[in-house]
């Protein structure tokens, strides 16, 4: 089955990946169809970041292949990853701390627009780049802050502005690494519904997100990952009823 | 090429390798562990080659290599209490800040040489050795001065038993695991900053007994030895891999061979240069270096 | 607009009170400098310090502002003496056919070795940096071409130079060529900074990561700002082989290259104009404690004292250990920190007048755009 007809937009195959002789990633094989909105559960040290990370191209695989749309990007740098509209967020924030909110969104919307290279052109306060920075800034509910630097901020402002930087990419693929940990529980629907809205203009979405409840309601599909390994990929109802699924966690004493 | 000069070579070439072991694997060591670059380490090297110097000027003791024995275990401790010194006092001051931490090494480094060269001069110092290190052993045939053996044989030991320590003891053990994973082992709540004391003891002293061989290879002591040396040892650090106590004995002996049997053979430098040119292919072809456990 | 003016104006006074300089042929600064500040000897000297601020600050590009730790940077300010010596000492190339020359070879020369050393990062960077410097050092040293002069170093007679920089009328000339390069680079510097990719280069300083998932090169940037500022550091060697009218060892290798880290780490790093004061007294300091080094320093104290107090990188080395341990900001931030508090002192003297409230001990800088006070607030860590 060729990849353009299933609509797939991600397939990973026998994907693993090894550090200093030790498995991390075993085999895992996942297609993530067109527009989907699929999470990744598992328990801790499962191999969900590791996941993202080979997907992002942070790392790269010790075997298997990425392929994005029709292309194989495995040994693409991620970079050229991100130009092909692949973008993540971190477990714990990856920002710029010593830049302001701003810039932050700004640096992102300038990276897409393009002419980043320029050592004449700056950056202005009415350029194409710093309007979209603050339509992100304000969808995001962080126009506030804006002249905030970005290490100042709460936890769960800061998990805001990595979606913010994530909407600016206008990505095809995002990878959410537990986009409300560190956030606190009011905030966490608040992140959730963020990063719905992103996925309601058509993108596909890869979330890693431990809030059950919240991942049986959004998502299409749910993927649980075991010891490195892909347990099972179905829908919500399926996984959360699976007795192996169960086992696995409870395994893990969660 | 005649027979007799590649013995000779290879052992002067084993003899640099050695220095350069000494001088190299504490600075990767501690690199690998802490994140610490410490470009005083050179200048430690250098007063150590002085210490050694010294005894084998001043110190009352025969025969003479009882005396030389003496020189090295000054030479050694002389460069471990610096090591105390500087890790204690001052860069505990600073930890977390590698930055601030190589920088306030460099000021020492200055500091330190500058001290040596307003005391005892910038001339070289030419050291005494013990007579019989002067003369030759007939090796297969060719010639070769007993003091590239004895170099050889002191630094081999060294390095046999630096590696015993990291495998079998608890410190070493620590120090290892902290080199290649060194995040895990704060999470375990391991304190590694007695480990860290300890290595930086044992690097300086290294380096200190190093800077004694030193003199003894190339006749005499400056104090600019360790600066010059350090160059050296950068390119072996980065040629055997950050961090690898292994890596840096191989890619040692790799780079000292080399370098002495291009200089012989070549124009004057070209096996200095010729150091910078495996440095710059190992960059291209595989920049972790050899056997190299940190991502440079 | 009016912000920028205003960050114009400590660089309008400095270049009036250098530009001044020449014609203050009355004026003498005791203790600093021996002849009257428009005398040719204080000129060359000033120069000197308006070339190594100039030299400091292309170190800062890569430092301060790319996160670019170079143990090798002197190699490009050498080769800015050494290849316009060897092209017209050695091969008779006429002055402007020289500088052209060297600067094609430059760029393509840091090009490559940019290419190859931007593979590694981090210290093993520096390393490799330091290793390249310090492989022309020996080249020159041990001289296999014959060319480069060896220890003597190559010298370059008047009659080589144009008419207007050539004997000791020259000076006047070249200290005007040294205060244009230093405010040519400064406003260079500050415009690259501030550009696109500029932000670009900050970002990747403090995450470098982030800036490759935003889909930019990091590669490609580093390699901009490795090449630039080598060029800009060739160009300094330029101005200095005027002043020095000799391409000598001294300012290749590792030494002259880690003091070129002192003199921004000094200034202050990540800030031009912090960078442009460590180079500035640096320059000027070097020279002044190069000549006083034989006076009777520590007479009657036994030779250990005194030996070493004749060693100026004694000096050099205790004020870095110093700076380290209590201002790690370098003069910029001792000086940053000064003037905010003199501003909230004014401030609050003012509120305080007009109001009659008490000042507030918040210390903030009213109108400042942040950056300042949260570098401050770094430094009192
Ligand atoms: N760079 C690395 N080096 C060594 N081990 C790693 C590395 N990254 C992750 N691991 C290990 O791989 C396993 C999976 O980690 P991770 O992908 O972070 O799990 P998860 O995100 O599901 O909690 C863990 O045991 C972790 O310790
Ligand atoms: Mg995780």
């Amino acid at each position: 089955m060729s990849v353009a007809e299933a609509g797939e937009i991600l397939e990973t195959e026998d994907l693993s990946w090894s550090v200093g002789g030790i498995h991390i990633i075993r085999g895992v094989s996942l297609r993530v169809t067109q527009g989907e909105f699929l999470s990744v559960i598992g328990p801790n040290g499962a191999g969900k970041t590791s996941l993202i990370n080979l997907v992002s191209g942070v790392v790269r695989p010790t075997a298997g292949a990425i392929r994005f749309g029709r292309t194989d990007i495995t040994r693409r740098g991620p970079a050229d990853r991100a130009k092909a509209g692949i973008a993540r967020t971190f477990q714990t924030s990856s920002v710029f701390l010593e830049r302001t909110v701003l810039e932050n969104v700004r640096l992102a919307a300038q990276a897409r627009l393009g002419g980043s290279g320029s050592l004449f052109r700056r950056p202005r306060r009415n350029d194409r780049a710093t309007e979209l920075a603050r339509d992100a800034l304000e969808r995001s509910a962080l126009q506030g802050v804006a002249y905030k630097q970005a290490g100042e901020l709460t936890h769960a402002d800061k998990r805001k502005l990595e979606l913010a930087i994530l909407a600016v990419q206008r990505p095809k693929l995002l990878l959410l690494d537990e986009p409300t940990s560190g956030a606190a529980a009011e905030e966490v629907d608040v992140l959730i519904d963020i990063a719905r809205g992103i996925h309601r203009e058509g993108n596909t979405v890869v979330m890693v997100e431990h809030h059950i409840e919240l991942v049986a309601s959004i998502s299409d599909r749910i993927a649980v990952m075991h010891n490195g390994g892909l347990l099972m990929v179905d829908s919500p109802d399926v996984v959360l009823s699976d007795p192996t699924v169960q086992k696995a966690y409870l395994g893990e004493g969660l | 090429m005649a027979m007799n000069d590649v013995i000779s070579l290879l052992i002067s070439g084993l003899g640099l390798a050695g220095i350069y072991f000494l001088l190299a694997s504490g600075l990767s060591l501690i690199y690998g562990l802490m994140r610490v670059l410490n470009l005083a380490h050179g200048a430690i090297f250098a007063v150590g080659g002085f210490v050694g110097w010294a005894a084998l000027e001043y110190l009352p003791v025969e025969p003479d290599w009882l005396r030389f024995t003496a020189a090295l275990v000054l030479a050694t401790l002389a460069g471990a209490m610096l090591g105390i010194l500087i890790e204690k006092g001052l860069l505990a001051r600073l930890y977390g800040r590698p930055y601030a931490q190589m920088l306030l090494t460099l000021g020492l480094a200055f500091a330190m040489t500058a001290f040596l060269g307003g005391w005892l001069g910038h001339d070289p110092l030419t050291l005494k050795q013990p007579a019989w290190f002067d003369e030759v052993t007939v090796i297969a045939g060719s010639r070769v001065v007993n003091s590239r053996l004895v170099i050889v044989g002191i630094a081999l030991i060294l390095f046999l038993a630096t590696v015993v320590f990291l495998r079998r003891s608890k410190h070493g053990l620590i120090i290892r695991a902290g080199v290649n994973n060194r995040s895990m082992v704060m999470a375990l709540g391991i304190n590694v900053s007695k480990s860290f004391t300890l290595l930086f003891v044992i690097g300086s002293g290294l380096a200190g007994l190093g800077g004694v061989l030193a003199g003894v290879f190339f006749g005499s002591v400056t104090p600019e030895l360790g600066t010059q040396q350090l160059i050296f040892a950068f390119i072996v650090i980065i040629v055997g891999g950050l961090g690898s106590l292994e890596g840096t004995a191989l890619a040692a002996l790799v780079v000292a061979v080399l370098q002495q049997f291009v200089n012989y053979y070549g124009p004057p430098g070209a096996g200095d240069l010729v150091t910078v040119l495996l440095l710059a292919v190992m960059l291209l072809v595989r920049p972790r270096g050899l056997l190299g456990k940190v991502a440079a | 607009m009016k912000r920028t003016a205003a960050r114009n104006v400590p660089l309008a006074i400095a270049v009036a009170l250098f530009a001044a300089v020449p014609f203050l042929s009355n004026v003498s600064v005791p203790l600093v400098f021996d002849g009257p500040l428009g005398s040719l000897g204080t000129m060359q000297i000033i120069a000197v310090g308006l070339i190594f601020a100039a030299l400091a600050m292309t170190f800062d590009l890569l430092f301060g502002y790319t996160g670019l730790l170079s143990f090798g940077h002197t190699l490009w300010f050498a080769l800015g003496l050494y290849l316009p010596a060897v092209l017209m000492v050695g091969a008779g190339a006429p002055f402007g056919t020289a500088l052209l020359l060297a600067l094609a070879a430059c760029l393509l020369l840091s090009l490559i070795i940019g290419a190859v050393a931007l593979r590694t990062s981090g210290i093993a960077f520096a390393m490799v940096t330091m290793a390249f410097a310090e492989a022309f050092l020996i080249f020159v040293e041990r001289n296999p071409t014959k060319m480069f002069g060896g220890d003597e170093g190559i010298t370059v007679a008047g009659s080589l130079l144009p008419q207007a920089v050539r004997g000791v009328a020259g000076i006047g000339t070249v200290y005007w060529i040294a205060l244009v390069l230093a405010v040519t680079i400064y406003l260079l510097l500050r415009q690259s900074v501030g550009s696109r990719a500029g932000h670009v280069l900050q970002g990747l300083k403090e995450n470098p990561l982030r800036v490759e998932l935003l889909g930019l090169h990091t590669y490609r940037f580093r390699l901009l700002s490795f090449v630039l500022s080598s060029m800009l550091a060739v160009l300094c060697g330029f101005v200095y082989l005027l002043v020095a009218r000799v391409a000598y060892p001294g300012i290749a290798g590792t030494d002259f290259a880690l003091l070129i880290m002192v003199m921004v780490v000094f200034g202050g790093t990540g800030r031009l104009w912090g960078a442009a004061l460590g180079g500035f007294l640096y320059g000027v300091a070097n020279i002044r404690l190069g000549s006083m080094s034989t006076a009777a320093f520590g007479e009657g104290l036994p030779q250990w004292i005194s030996g070493p107090l004749q060693e100026p990188p004694l000096y050099i080395g205790l004020a870095v250990v110093l700076m380290m341990l209590f201002a790690p900001e370098g003069l910029a931030g001792l000086i940053e920190k000064a003037s905010s508090r003199l501003r909230a002192r004014l401030a609050g003297s003012r509120r305080g007048r007009n109001s009659g409230a008490a000042p507030s001990g918040s210390g903030g800088t009213p109108g400042g755009d942040g950056t300042e006070t949260a570098l401050a607030a770094s430094g009192q860590r």
